[in-house]
């Protein structure tokens, strides 16, 4: 059970939120807020476009808010007010410092994050719980992060730490870095992962031999079935043309050769390389419950380690690939 | 193999090593780019999957660059492409990287005899081939 200090008013960020929204919205100060509403299933959550102040009581906060919002804000043209998380915010501060969104056009209202929900995780807990069969028919979260499900003739709870997205335990930034206003209480973030922790799970998948390595990417990577689902809830898979969509030259082949799709994932962990944050919007996104972070984590901690480079943590960076140092590593080379 | 060779050096240097006379392995077929920062990680992505043996990319020495800075943004683009293929678990020495000015014949020589050697004994690629490559 979780200290009593560590937990977050889940609806006093709700309020706040609400608050602020209708403070946007009133005075002109935003076209459009981007926030969470209820989903259509319990503990699910949809992404909100709110346009009228009346409309601000759609607005609600917890822990099943998985969407990166920041995904909508190329696409916009004019005056935008969005909620983030800590993860969400840095990958607008890459947005920002690779111009395709404008600071001055963006309302940020961040939130610092307490985690939020793996829904396949909370799943198999809910299923061990029911038993025989058995589903629950409803659910929700209190105020002290612990999840109340019931079913037919079976209750649980079960707690939020215990159910969390793997990014989440790995966080190193829940109160977002750049806001405009702050819902909550920083005080409520979850706790801070040690940066020196941050990759211990990828250095250790890289302490595996090579054959072991390529056998488990190929079984992941053998469920995809090209939706790219995991592109779209990226923030900043915004090219207008993808490579994958190219048709001269056609990087990516039609044929679900296997070889095809892990020229995809490649390629995707690639073009991420020194701006993914690992908020893990591709990984949620993924109807093959696929890995996809640990091919993009990797390419985080190589940004970090070769190249002193933390993603989405400062607004006057340079993009990584955008630029060079003479001392740059070259032990590569021939 | 395929050997994408930067037009303003390494090109060259392949080129002195044949008017040199410079006995080197014929296993490369040669693609000249304008720069090593021309070289798109796909390209070689592509190469692996159409069955190349290995893949050698050759640009100028540091500071060399005949467009200021191209071989070193390639630098960083290749460090990451070589350890994202390390890590995915395609061998190491499958694509390997090489500055090789004009002037050096003799390296270019040498070049292309380790990086034959070493993917000799890697032998014939399985890993990220098509089906219809094999």
């Amino acid at each position: 059970m979780l200290a009593r200090e560590s937990l977050r008013p889940t609806s006093q960020v709700a309020e706040d939120l609400r608050e602020i929204a209708r403070g946007l919205l009133e005075t002109g100060d935003v076209d459009v807020f981007i926030g969470y509403e209820e989903g259509s299933l319990p503990l699910r959550t949809t992404p909100a476009f709110v346009t009228r102040a009346d409309d601000v009581s759609r607005l609600v906060w917890g822990h099943a808010c998985e969407n990166n919002l920041a995904v909508y804000l190329p696409k916009f043209e004019g005056k935008v007010g969005v909620v983030l998380k800590g993860c969400d915010a840095r990958t607008l501060v890459n947005l920002i410092v690779e111009k395709q969104v404008r600071r001055d056009r963006v309302k940020i209202v961040g939130v610092p994050c307490g985690g939020v929900i793996d829904r396949r995780k909370l799943a198999a807990r809910l299923a061990a719980a029911a038993g025989g069969g058995r589903t629950a028919r409803a659910a929700s979260e209190t105020e002290d992060g612990v999840i109340l499900a019931r079913g037919d003739g079976f209750e649980a709870t079960v707690p939020v730490e215990e159910v969390l997205s793997p990014s989440c335990t790995t966080c190193t930034h829940p109160v977002p870095v750049v806001y405009d206003f702050l819902a909550g209480d920083e005080r409520w973030a979850r706790q801070v992962c040690p940066k020196e922790q941050a990759y211990d799970d990828v250095d250790a998948f890289m302490g595996r031999g090579a054959d072991e390595r390529f056998t488990h990417f190929s079984k992941e990577i053998e469920r995809c079935i090209e939706c790219f689902a995991c592109r779209q809830a990226c923030p900043l898979c915004y090219c207008p043309e993808c490579f994958v969509d190219r048709e001269t030259p056609r990087w990516v082949g039609r044929w679900r050769d296997l070889s095809d799709r892990m020229v995809f994932h490649l390629g995707r962990a690639l073009h991420t390389a020194g701006r993914c944050v690992d908020c893990g919007a591709c990984r949620r996104a993924c109807p093959a419950g696929i890995d996809l972070r640990l091919l993009t984590r990797r390419m985080e901690r190589d940004a970090l380690e070769f190249f002193g480079y933390e993603s989405g943590a400062d607004l006057e960076a340079v993009p990584l690939l955008a630029t060079y140092r003479r001392d740059d590593p070259d032990d590569f080379i021939l | 193999m395929v050997a994408f060779l930067c037009n303003w050096c390494s090109y060259a240097g392949a080129d002195l090593a044949g008017t040199s006379r410079i006995q080197y392995p014929p296993n490369v077929r040669i693609v000249r780019v304008p720069c090593s920062g021309r070289v798109d990680p796909l390209l070689i992505l592509k190469c692996l999957q159409q069955g190349a043996d290995g893949v050698l990319v050759s640009g100028c020495h540091p500071g060399d660059c005949h467009y200021m800075a191209g071989n070193y943004l390639a630098r960083r683009k290749f460090a990451l492409l070589a350890d994202l293929l390390d890590f995915f678990g395609i061998e190491k020495g499958r694509v390997q990287f090489s500055w090789v000015s004009a002037a050096e014949g003799e390296k270019f020589a040498d070049v292309v005899k380790r990086v034959t050697e070493s993917v000799r004994t890697l032998g014939r690629p399985t890993r990220l081939v098509k089906e219809r490559q094999r």
